[in-house]
């Protein structure tokens, strides 16, 4: 069986190209252009899907709702009334249990009258362990199809685009606002959710020559300019702020900027409120011509016209015209229409039934289709078909999410723009504007506001056109209630008449308590289609008109967007050191430190982790290891004021600091408080080089920024150098001899001696060396260009692979430099400290006259410290649970500190930590405990830090 | 004992994972071609990436650097963010009022004359470190892989160097105009590189580019 029509019907299909395709497990054939909705509607299936809640069957009703929503193997949730049928499509309808033609679940819709909205919150919430139970039961009932959680990963991917004007709807108003300001200069991206330009051109007015010579104007217009980009098949779902919006296509999600927005997205038809109104066969004209015209398919063999305004008669004609049997219009207005389309009716002998209305759809076995109506005055009439126009509300959801105001307009029945935001026009029906040249002349005003505004052009003020009469509804359509209900508002959710009745009598009787309440909007089609009837039925129920009254807030999305198109593509940067490819090869255990990407400690075959650990610092500390510093934040310092710079930014002096050496430095904020910490090197007397840690190089060097230019008065200028050097340590008693066959510094001892800094080359390199202490061991840093760092690393391990030189990664430096008592600020400090609590006091000079924090610091220091870190060790004998970083230090029923650091020491057989402690607990020998895992209590003891080489020995 | 050393390109790792065909411009070894992924003449025909971070590189701050530029004989753009070919090839971009950035062609040593002039006694006039990673994007698609990637608004970029992100990396990035479909240079971190190397190829042979050797893509430099 099919209802194609013959040409020149059809105007987006190719009859040339048949598509094969399945739906349900049974096999159906369209054409190329077809939607899965429009192609099985031609093959004569009329159940194409199930509803949410009483799974009820329906078929097509706007050609853009939720009707038909289908899953395949890949995709859910799918809208078949827009998924363009493919060959080898194979779908489902989602929600079935069974299939959309004999869904098991059907049953439901028997119990619909127990059932009423949130009957659930109502029935099931004792007793309260059971909710989940009921939760789970309701869910696998009711629902919108499963997730596929096999299903294959589809990239996507995420775009940005910008234009001056972006015209949403490309209708007569969208066309020419877009030709317009086009022609004008402006970019304009025109966007339309159709397959191709023309709106309703393309279906409402077919024996409109005029119409047609509009739309081959407007669409050759549209080719003509290169400043001008149609997207088809595009959703704008979103109106942002700053004019951002998003354009969702089948393959992406694109960020558009627009200068200016023309909003010209015509109306949606309403539906009638009747019993049975959803049964498959009873749609809105703009679907039955679309359906028509756009796919040559016959909506029904014999149809019933319900309207209230000439646009229904038109569209009897069109069925009419199509071999379509119109066995009556029923137009509730006492008079009918009274402009000439009522006599073209009456020409073609198709039967007027004025001042009735259908009360009743009377439904094919098993509700799966339409024999009839049933009229309010009695009597009944045959047909497989109610065609409704009984009114449209604008599609102003775009408007009102830029905070447009909608306000009601007595004259015409409907809202229509008020206030709109800057930058943000409304064209065409959305407007209130229905004459087709009036329609035109709208979007060519808008077109020309919108190039004004974006400043491309001086164009004068083109006056809009005023709002007239509406031809598409002016008297309300009666709501026709019913004993037995099924009388529908929204069809997404099932809302029926009753809900909101029960709603307003339970108090909820505003428009955002009665959505709530009832979850009239909530459904894919976002209320496109109910939302206005719903306010409509509150107003009534408390004898009021629409006038001062507002819809819901519109929020993004306008409708359905995957999920996968919002993800998109993720982008997550990753930071490597030059020698990061060294790292994995030597078997390297890859930690997350911010963006970079650091060895933690690198594996042995046969070790667990904390023996890889225990292995890398024990050679560190009896032979030579080599760790990457890459990530250690790197700033130069220059200029004749450098030295008085550094010593506005650190708490210590630098001033003095000598040539070829270095210094620990701290720098607090204005509350005191410890933000970084670095060694600072003085290259010449106006040059400096200085690291920061890991995690506060762009931020120092930002804060750094800030105050030079704030003290204009000095003379410096900053390099940010974090990524142009490499940097690596060499340390262990082995470190020197290692590298003194790659250099030519002078490492002797005498000539180069604890805490200094030299310049030379390592394995050819230029590269800054540096005596430090960080490990507690012979050491240098080797600081080098980053693309010379590869060469340098090489060549130290190949020279150091007699001394058994191994990497060591940063697990094994946290427990090295552990051992020495050295803080790591951001771990053993946290947003409060400051340097007299976290034992760096000794690192700030009062005797400057200014520095950053001293103000602060002064203060603090004349009161008594509330904690003190301190370094602790627990029992040497001690075997059982070891705390962990963070675990709370326990005096009583206070908490006191907690744990910042802690390790079992190789070197000195067991375990040492750092920790906040109250002050009375602080002095060398007491004992504190400190709560472990599941509350265990341990005790630890307050011991001198250094815990090893006390006497700094090994860095000699 | 002053010996010249092998620099390496930041993209190195990912080249050697790739099947780089090697050559060595400026002291680096850096991908001549790949022996893997699409020919480079089709990437070029839609959208091609190739790493240019071998060509020289020098950056000079300092109340004196535009002096001392136009000392060396650069001609130094006027207004920031503007650049400028140098005389003897190469490109100057004033990447602020009292710093520059100058980068060598392929093949030529002006950059590194320059360098060598400068001092560390030089009042008023720094050496910055530029181990920048050198990107270049080209063929007609470049545009359609900058799009997925940063929210610029790229027919408006004109001939000026911009700071912004690109698949959220900070980046410089300049357009490079031609008749037939602009290229883009792309400066970021050398630590970022990798990273920013990878999202950019994988969105290019989605869109039916590559990434490519030096040697297809030379005659852009």
């Amino acid at each position: 069986m099919s209802d194609r029509l013959p040409e020149p019907y059809g105007l987006l299909i190719d009859r040339d190209r048949q598509v094969p395709f399945q739906f349900d497990g049974r096999e159906y054939r369209g054409y190329d252009g077809d939607t899965l909705s429009t192609a099985l509607w031609a093959e004569g299936v009329r159940v194409l899907g199930r509803s949410f809640k009483y799974h009820r069957p329906r078929g097509i009703f706007s050609l853009s709702d939720a009707g038909l929503v289908v899953e395949t193997d890949e995709e859910t949730n799918i809208c078949g009334d827009r998924l363009r049928i493919t060959a080898g499509l194979d779908a489902r309808a989602a929600n079935t249990r069974g299939g959309a033609a004999n869904d098991r679940l059907a049953i439901l819709d028997r119990f619909g009258a127990f059932t009423p909205v949130g009957f659930y919150y109502k029935a099931f919430h004792t007793p309260r362990f059971m909710f989940p139970f009921y939760e789970r039961q309701l869910r696998n009932m009711a629902g919108l199809g499963a997730v596929n959680t096999n299903k294959p990963v589809r990239r996507t991917a995420k775009e940005y685009a910008h234009c001056d004007v972006l015209v949403i709807g490309a209708g007569p108003a969208g066309l020419a606002a877009a030709t317009r300001a086009a022609t004008l200069g402006a970019r304009v991206i025109l966007a339309t959710d159709q397959p191709g330009a023309g709106g309703s051109l393309l279906y409402r007015y077919s024996a409109d020559a005029a119409a047609a010579a509009h739309l081959s104007r407007l669409t050759e217009a549209v080719q003509v300019h290169d400043n001008l980009e149609l997207r088809v098949g595009t959703i704008v779902a979103g109106h942002y702020a700053d004019g951002w919006m998003a354009l969702v296509d089948d393959e992406r999600l694109t960020k558009t900027r627009a200068g200016a927005v023309i909003v010209a997205t015509g109306d949606n038809g309403l539906p009638a409120v009747f019993r049975n109104n959803d049964l498959p066969g009873i749609m809105l004209g703009s679907a039955a011509l679309s359906l028509i015209h756009l796919y040559g398919v016959k909506p029904c063999r014999t149809a019933v016209v319900l309207t209230n305004n000439a646009d229904g008669y038109r569209t009897a004609l069109d069925l009419h015209a199509a071999g379509v049997v119109v066995g009556a219009i029923v137009d509730p207005r006492a008079d009918g229409e009274t402009s000439a389309v009522s006599g073209k009716v009456e020409s073609e002998s198709i039967s007027i039934l004025r001042g009735k209305m259908v009360s009743e759809g009377l439904p094919a076995s098993g509700k799966k289709g339409t024999v009839g109506v049933r009229l309010d005055s009695g009597g009944t009439l045959d047909c497989d078909g109610v065609i409704i126009e009984v009114g449209t509300a604008p599609a102003d959801e775009l408007i009102r999410q830029a905070n447009g105001h909608m306000e009601y307009d007595d004259v015409l029945g409907r809202f229509v723009p008020g206030t709109l935001p800057d930058g943000v026009y409304a064209a065409g029906r959305v407007n209130g504007i229905f004459d087709l040249e009036k329609q035109i002349e709208d979007g060519v005003s808008a077109g020309t506001a919108a190039a004004v505004h974006v400043g491309i052009s001086q164009q004068p003020f083109v006056p809009r056109p005023k709002r007239g009469t509406s031809s598409v509804a002016v008297s309300r359509c009666p709501v026709v209630a019913h004993p037995k209900g099924k009388n529908f508002v929204d069809f997404d959710e099932d809302v029926q008449v009753k809900d909101f009745v029960n709603a307003v009598q339970e108090g909820f009787d505003s428009a955002e308590l009665m959505k709530r309440y009832t979850t009239v909007g909530m459904g894919p089609s976002q209320g496109r289609y109910s939302n206005f009837t719903a306010l409509q039925i509150l107003a009534d129920a408390r004898g009021e008109t629409l006038a001062g009254k507002a819809l819901t807030t519109a929020r993004p999305f306008v409708s359905a967007v995957p999920l996968s198109h919002l993800a998109g593509r993720g982008f997550t940067a990753r930071r490597l050191t030059p020698t990061h490819h060294r790292h994995i090869e030597a078997g390297a255990h890859i930690m997350f430190a911010g963006d970079w990407r650091r060895p933690e400690y690198y594996l042995r075959t046969g070790l667990e982790r904390q023996e890889c650990i225990y292995q890398e610092a024990a050679n560190v500390r009896q032979g030579v290891g080599l760790i990457d510093l890459g990530t250690l934040g790197k700033l130069e310092i220059n200029g004749a004021d450098a030295a008085a710079f550094l010593e506005r930014v650190y708490t210590g002096n630098f001033a003095n600091l000598k040539i070829g050496r270095t210094r620990y430095g701290v720098i607090c904020d204005e509350s005191g408080v410890v933000i970084d910490d670095g060694v600072i090197c003085r290259l010449a007397a106006d040059r400096f080089y200085v690291s920061t840690t890991t995690s506060g190089s762009d931020t120092i060097y930002r804060t750094l920024q800030r105050w030079a230019i704030q003290w204009a008065d000095l003379d410096v200028v900053l390099v940010n150098a974090t990524g142009s050097y490499g940097a690596m340590n060499i340390a262990g008693p082995k470190s020197r001899d290692i590298l003194k066959a790659l250099t030519d510094v002078d490492l002797d001892p005498e000539s180069f001696p604890y805490l200094a800094v030299r310049e030379g080359h390592v394995a050819g390199v230029p590269a800054r060396l540096s005596r430090v202490g960080f490990v507690g061991e012979l050491g240098y840093e080797i600081h080098v260009p980053a693309d010379g760092s590869l060469a340098v690393w090489d060549a130290v391990m190949e020279a150091g692979k007699d001394a058994e030189i191994r990497p060591f990664g940063v697990e094994a430096q946290r427990l090295l430099r552990l051992e020495k008592g050295h803080v790591i600020v951001s771990q053993d400090t946290d947003g409060l400290s400051n340097p007299f609590e976290a034992g760096i006091g000794w690192a700030v000079k009062f005797k400057k006259p200014f520095f950053i924090g001293k103000r602060s610091l002064q203060i603090l220091k004349e009161r008594p410290l509330t904690r003190t870190l301190v370094g602790f060790a627990l029992a040497p004998d001690h075997s059982g649970t070891v705390p962990k970083e963070c675990h709370l230090v326990i005096d009583g029923d206070a908490i006191t500190g907690r744990v910042t650091s802690i390790s079992w020491s190789p070197a000195l057989r067991h375990v040492i930590g750092l920790a906040y402690v109250a002050p009375s607990q602080s002095e060398i020998g007491t004992t504190f405990s400190i709560r472990a895992d599941r509350g265990q209590m341990i005790s630890a003891i307050v011991v001198k830090t250094p815990f090893f080489d006390p006497d700094g020995e090994r860095l000699k | 004992m002053i010996i010249e050393y092998q620099r390496h390109s930041p993209l190195h790792g990912v080249h050697v994972a790739n099947g780089a065909e090697w050559a060595a411009h400026h002291g680096m070894t850096i991908p001549a071609s790949f022996k893997t992924g699409r020919a480079a003449d089709e990437c070029l025909a839609n959208v091609a990436l190739a790493d240019v971070s071998a060509l020289p590189k020098l950056g000079v701050k300092g109340p004196g650097a535009v002096a001392w530029l136009t000392g060396q004989g650069v001609s130094v753009p006027d207004t920031v963010y503007a650049c400028r070919p140098m005389d003897d090839g190469g490109t100057v971009i004033r990447v602020d009022t009292a710093e520059c950035f100058l980068e060598d062609r392929l093949g030529n040593n002006a950059v590194d004359t320059i360098s060598a002039a400068l001092d560390s006694d030089q009042a008023g006039v720094y050496r910055v470190p530029r181990q920048d990673a050198g990107l270049l994007l080209c063929g007609p698609k470049a545009v359609d892989v900058l799009t997925q990637t940063c929210g610029l608004d790229f027919r408006r970029l004109g001939t000026r160097l911009v700071y912004t992100r690109v698949a959220v990396v900070s980046v410089a990035l300049l357009m490079l105009p031609d008749n037939n479909a602009p290229s883009y240079r792309i400066w970021c971190q050398p630590s970022s590189a990798e990273y920013l190397w990878e999202t950019l190829a994988e969105i290019a042979n989605d869109i039916g580019g590559g990434t490519v050797g030096l040697d297809a893509v030379a005659r852009l430099l």
